[in-house]
């Protein structure tokens, strides 16, 4: 798995962590079951604090996607799915908003937008 | 890609790796074959062939076959190891390889070719059957033999043209585009594949087998059976822990940890000149899977063929370790070891 985090980003870290092991996930470099290091290893690694890895292991946590459990480690759950359909449609979202010329930042904000104004449930903690 | 390249072998050097490495220990096999029929009138219709840990015979052959028995295991060996050295593929590994590959095969049949028939040769009838200085011919021969390979293993090292590292190695390194402050780490586990994990176990359970039904058949407790378990046991846990691996490449550089603990090996960034993709065929570079040396001051963690990540010292020394994406570390580490020769200033 290649994990990466860049202090420089208006997002915060445990936020780019999380979102690291999410892509890892998605394209297949993290597989079901892989157990990621131990808070305090990832956090020397990248030179962050242990708090900061906890809270992006907890987020993954509460999304399904990963089984904290005392004396096991940190445990991927999150069986393959066919993301075709949603690779297809990421491209043709990511087209259409380079036609229109809106930038990354931009994007993102529309689809956080639209994902918290469908989901009913709240979807972790910000 | 090849890392090495050695300049094709001239037919007098061919000869030597094929005299040490397939003829000398497929004469030993027939000589020992040919030894045993000479013995065929006064050995018993059944010869002892197995002895179990506590002495006791637990395996015999027809002396009429005996010669075959004996003979095509040697020569089965000599002709596998034979070919596999004298392939041109071979020629990759290095001449250090090469010479140690023909040495031990030169040295392993001599060995079986002289082990065998001296446990033939006490179970002859007739006169001196009693007399253990019949051993010490073949005492003699199984040191020279030792000997032989030695020279054997030596005079190949000197005849072979030197390994020439090509530049083509320090091309293949790839860089990752990282924004100047981020921060990265790569983290995987590597091991061998499903076929070799099946062989391994197979065999693991065999000698787990073998073992617990000598204990039982020798009941009562035998020194020289719990000396030789424990042997077996302490060799096939620290071969078993060179399968599996923990690798990580971050700020402080990269380290190999086996998954049991040990062996390990880290090598601080600072220490990292660069790292490289290449590719590894396991018998002809390293001689074999597990944790290997091979030519060029490479150590190996060789758990497949293919794809390879290099990782090159500043003295020299490579660590190789198998992967199915060697590139990602690679790109990296490369990434990393840049950062840091670049001077503080010229960082934005």
């Amino acid at each position: 798995m290649f994990l990466t985090v860049d202090p420089q980003s208006p997002i915060t870290l445990y936020e780019q962590l999380a979102a690291s092991v999410r892509a890892g996930i998605l394209d297949g470099s993290i597989a079901h079951g892989e157990r990621l290091p131990s808070a305090r290893e990832l956090a020397g690694s990248l030179d962050l604090n242990v708090h900061t890895v906890l809270r992006a292991y907890q987020a993954l946590r509460e999304e399904g996607l990963l089984d904290l459990r005392r004396g096991r480690g940190a445990v991927i759950t999150a069986p393959s799915r066919d993301l075709a359909e949603v690779t297809a449609a990421l491209d043709a979202l990511i087209g259409a908003a380079s036609a229109a010329r809106i930038g990354p930042d931009t994007l993102i904000s529309l689809v956080r937008a639209r994902l918290s104004s469908t989901q009913t449930t709240q979807e972790g903690p910000r | 890609m090849n890392l090495t390249v050695t300049p094709t072998r001239t037919a007098a050097q061919t000869r030597l790796v094929a005299l040490f490495a397939l003829i000398l220990p497929a004469l030993a096999g027939l000589a020992a074959a040919g030894l045993i029929r000479t013995w065929r009138d006064d050995l018993p219709a059944e010869v002892i062939t197995h002895w179990g840990l506590a002495g006791e015979a637990n395996g015999w052959s027809s002396a009429a076959w005996l010669p075959v028995v004996v003979g095509l295991p040697i020569l089965g060996v000599a002709l596998l190891l034979g070919l596999l050295i004298l392939l041109p593929s071979a020629a990759r590994g290095g001449r250090l390889g090469i010479a140690l590959l023909s040495g031990f095969s030169c040295l392993f049949g001599g060995l079986l070719a002289t082990l065998l028939p001296a446990t033939v040769i006490r179970q002859r009838t007739g006169p001196g059957q009693d007399d253990p200085s019949v051993l010490i011919p073949f005492f003699v021969v199984a040191v020279a033999w030792v000997a032989l390979s030695v020279l054997g293993a030596v005079l190949i090292r000197r005849a072979l043209p030197a390994d020439v590292a090509t530049p083509e190695s320090e091309t293949n390194a790839p860089t990752l585009d990282l924004p100047a402050d981020a921060r990265a780490v790569w983290i995987a586990s590597a091991s061998i594949g499903t076929l070799m994990r099946v062989v391994l176990g197979v065999v693991l359970l065999g000698l787990i087998t073998l073992l617990a039904w000598q204990m039982l058949v020798d009941s009562e407790f035998n020194p020289v059976a719990a000396i030789i378990t424990a042997v077996i046991v302490v060799v096939l846990v620290s071969v078993l822990s060179m399968f599996s691996w923990r690798l990580r490449a971050d700020r402080a550089g990269f380290r190999a940890h086996a998954t049991l603990g040990w062996p390990r090996v880290e090598i601080p960034l600072d220490e990292i000149v660069g790292a490289h993709v290449v590719e590894v065929n396991p018998v002809a570079d390293f001689g074999g899977w597990g944790w290997r040396v091979g030519a060029n001051r490479r150590l190996g963690i060789i758990l497949r063929s293919g794809s390879a990540l290099e990782v090159e010292r500043r003295d020299g020394r490579r660590l190789v370790i198998t992967l199915a994406d060697p590139q990602t570390p690679a790109a990296l580490l490369n990434t990393l070891v840049e950062r840091g020769e670049r001077p503080a200033s010229a960082v934005d």
